[in-house]
């Protein structure tokens, strides 16, 4: 068996707690292997807040490899979590965080390995309630049949209410309809079951209608001052090494740059920023308490922070007599220092990453990413002069209104870069390498690009062979990504509830590990779609304004008009301003909404 | 593990020079996967002199669960490193009978094993698997017996230039009459004097 560890639990500050001296059991549960699982932060942060509560215990379990899950089913054992060791089946809720759709069918292996039934309506009374929350929870619909519920927004804000409502049914002795009926009534609870879907003849939706007394429109949660979010007082420390081997917190929640392709800068507005003392007062803490030797700061764009430089200076002061570094997650092309590169991302030698994302200005304008080839060009050089020899470039095909031209641009932009650095780099150009990274654009739901179509298959061939032919030579190298990952994460991420036999199809057959190119199997899940009588194209193709969409029901606040508005700038290559930069804004509809409002550290 | 256990006692570590600088410490013979062990040794090296019940007592506080620290002692300087020092290491296999054989058959099975001049074992290499005759390396053994019918079988193995023989290289002369239930390093052997305590 490879790396009994990531079975063994027994982690620093993992908590086991008495069994029986509990209210209600949760299995914290991440369908992937444990050196990802592990290193996610919010099912961490979850864990510790369920854990602080005297009622309740929360514990871990992580898809098992391949060889793990044999020796289980050779076995007969069922998948059981790291603390007590106990099946998943014998906990009140497991919680599967969704943070890509590529794990979904994971997910249903998991279920099937604790001896679960897959699908709600075969679950009884003694099954766990099954609860989704992450990002993918803002369109679960192909999850539909096998959830009883998701959680919109952000966990922290809701999970006890949930916890307490189970507490009281199990203690009133509640039947699973009665919970619902009250789960019903926790703002950002979305129950699938409540919500009946109709199609047309052409695989449309015809209505999507509540049962009363469900809500219409299901609001996400938010924490509405991320001083007062919460924070753990010790953080776990693994036994083997885990993808993000140190200690982590988020500068701020949300992002103002408002990238017309990103989900993740559309659904967790509005930015709220913690403030330094109390990100120095945790970290102080945290690194007392686990010894780790790095810091992360993440965010989804930590160089964004309004007093990144300060907070920078105070945390190398605070913890450089320890050695412990700090480190930014991602570099920011128009913000870029190269002192600040040089303390923050590691050593000269090793490479650098940037993403200016398209290849042209025009279509830059189009997605919204603000950056003028110059400002690149600047940026690599000033890498190039600070000692750096390989650059990292990461791009996306397929985007909105991409032509040949777009495809031409990435190759001048490298062959231009690359240029640049063997020129400053003189004797040793030989060294300098230039590597251009493409994936496959996937459109979002909640994004201004949900109505826009993929590229098939086949054209997605095509531009990665352009490409590819073109960024040729020494010193240039070119990666791309599997278009047929790309074409099955386009499926699931704007799917609609008929995806439910088709997964239950695909896991059948033997998918498992989806994201994993090694493990995923396009042709299985080729024969599980037209099982099911679902077709790839059906899901890909370009949807009109007028139509239902399958998560329209599930808000994040954002006005479905603002999105359109957005998509239309992007047509017109227009390009909308920084959040930050407006005052009293109202366009986007997330702060009357929620009743919340941006906040920046020091003022507004 | 062990570092992030060091940086949590607030020790005054001394660390290495470089872009990622480390605590200065080094291992003994490194312990392999599967095996239990209750003789782990490290050199750890401080800024200040410090009482070794003091380091002692911080270690205590701040090792996860299951690692306990026994003894602490300062070094003289120049002291050989762990790896250079060791001349032996002791296991113990907990063994249970495959065949119904008396204590009597089990002695007399170990003993022939023991009086063979020649004990070959595969060996993983760089060029493939190659026989290694062990049975030089192999330097002493006992046996144990207990209520339950658990073996307890000691054995000690030579460590140093001349190589060493890893636990598992007796799987193969013991799997066909015993299974293996625990396997367990105890007592890990430096050559006299070296490792000598510093006179303070």
């Amino acid at each position: 068996m490879e790396k009994p560890a990531r079975y063994t639990g027994g982690e620093l500050n993992a908590v086991v707690k008495p069994w029986d001296q509990v209210k209600v059991r949760v299995a914290l549960a991440f369908p992937d292997i444990y050196e990802i699982g592990f290193s996610h932060l919010g099912l961490r942060l979850l864990y510790h807040l369920i854990n602080e509560e005297e009622d309740y215990l929360a514990e871990r379990v992580y898809a098992p490899a391949t060889d793990m899950e044999q020796e289980l089913r050779k076995a007969q054992l069922p998948l059981f979590t790291l603390e007590s060791r106990k099946s998943l089946a014998q906990f009140d809720l497991i919680g599967f965080t969704l943070q890509y759709e590529l794990s979904y069918t994971n997910i249903l292996n998991m279920l099937n390995l604790a001896g679960i039934p897959l699908k709600r309506e075969e679950r009884g009374e003694k099954d766990p309630l099954i609860i989704g929350g992450g990002p993918g929870s803002f369109n679960p619909e192909p999850l539909a049949d096998f959830f009883d519920l998701f959680l919109l927004g952000e966990g922290e804000e809701a999970v006890l209410e949930i916890l307490e409502l189970v507490a009281l049914a199990k203690e009133k002795g509640w039947s699973k309809p009665d919970i619902k009926q009250e789960l019903l009534k926790v703002p950002g609870v979305y129950l699938p079951e409540f919500y009946t879907v109709e199609y047309t003849n052409e695989g449309q939706i015809a209505a999507v209608t509540p049962l009363p007394p469900a809500p219409p429109v299901v609001q996400k949660r938010i924490v509405r001052d991320f001083d007062q979010a919460y924070l753990p007082q010790k953080e776990l420390v693994p036994w083997l090494e885990p993808v993000h081997d140190r200690a982590m917190v988020e500068l701020f929640r949300g992002c103002t740059r408002g990238c017309r392709f990103c989900q993740a800068g559309m659904v967790y507005r509005p930015v709220r920023e913690r403030s330094p003392a109390v990100l120095t007062e945790y970290l102080q803490k945290i690194i007392a308490g686990t010894g780790y030797e790095e810091i992360s700061l993440t965010s989804l764009s930590s160089a964004d922070y309004t007093k990144i430089e300060e907070i920078m200076a105070s945390l190398t002061d605070c913890f450089a007599a320890q050695n412990v570094k700090l480190s930014l997650p991602s570099l920011r092309i128009d913000s870029f220092s190269p002192e600040l590169a040089a303390r923050f991302q590691g050593e000269r030698k090793g490479g650098l990453t940037f993403a200016p994302e398209a290849g042209t200005e025009r279509l830059r304008r189009v997605i919204n990413k603000n950056l003028t080839d110059e400002q690149i060009m600047q940026t690599t050089e000033a890498a190039f002069a600070a000692g750096w020899q390989r650059l990292k470039l990461y791009f996306m095909i397929g985007l909105p209104t991409e032509t040949d031209a777009d495809l031409q641009g990435i190759v001048e932009l490298a062959r231009a870069i690359l240029a640049v650095g063997r020129r400053l780099h003189g004797p040793k150009a030989g060294r300098v390498q230039v590597t251009v990274s493409a994936s496959t654009f996937v459109p979002k739901p909640h994004t201004p690009f949900q109505w826009r179509p993929q590229l098939s298959l086949a054209e997605t061939k095509r531009r990665q062979d352009f490409l590819q032919e073109r960024l040729v030579g020494r010193g240039l190298q070119f990666s791309w990504h599997d278009p047929t990952l790309s074409q099955l994460e386009g499926v699931l991420s704007r799917g609609d509830r008929r995806l439910g036999s088709a997964l239950a199809k695909a896991w059948e057959l033997g998918c498992t590990f989806d994201s994993w190119p090694d493990q995923f199997r396009w042709d299985l899940w080729q024969q599980a779609l037209s099982a099911t009588g679902l077709k790839v194209e059906d899901y890909l193709r370009a949807r009109s304004y007028q139509e239902i969409l399958p998560w329209d029901h599930l808000s994040t606040g954002l006005k479905k008009d603002y999105l359109r508005r957005e998509d239309q700038r992007a047509e017109e290559e227009k390009l909308t301003l920084d959040c930050r930069t407006r005052k009293d804004c109202t366009t986007c509809g997330v702060c009357p909404h929620l009743e919340a409002r941006p906040r920046l550290v020091g003022g507004e | 593990m062990l570092t992030r256990t060091l940086r949590r006692t607030g020790l005054p570590l001394a660390y290495s020079a470089g872009f990622h600088p480390k605590p200065i410490l080094s291992f003994g013979p490194p312990l392999p996967l599967g095996v239990e062990s209750e003789a782990e040794y490290f050199d750890l090296e401080l800024t200040r002199a410090l009482p070794e019940e003091e380091v002692k007592q911080a270690l205590a506080q701040h090792l996860p669960p299951g690692m306990e620290v026994h003894t602490v002692w300062k070094l003289a300087p120049k002291t050989p490193s762990l790896m250079a020092a060791t001349t032996s290491i002791s296991y113990q296999f907990a063994l249970r009978r495959k065949k119904p054989l008396t204590d009597a058959q089990v002695e007399e099975w170990f003993a022939s094993l023991w009086s063979r001049p020649e004990l070959l074992v595969m060996k993983k290499t760089k060029q493939g698997e190659k026989p290694v005759n062990i049975r030089p390396l192999w330097k002493a053994y006992e046996l144990n017996f207990q209520d339950d019918g658990l073996i307890l079988f000691h054995f000690e193995v030579a460590f140093g230039p001349q190589g060493t023989i890893r636990p598992d290289d007796f799987d193969s002369l013991l799997v066909a009459a015993f299974q293996i239930e625990q396997r367990r390093r105890t007592a890990v052997s430096f050559k006299a004097g070296e490792r000598r305590r510093k006179v303070l």
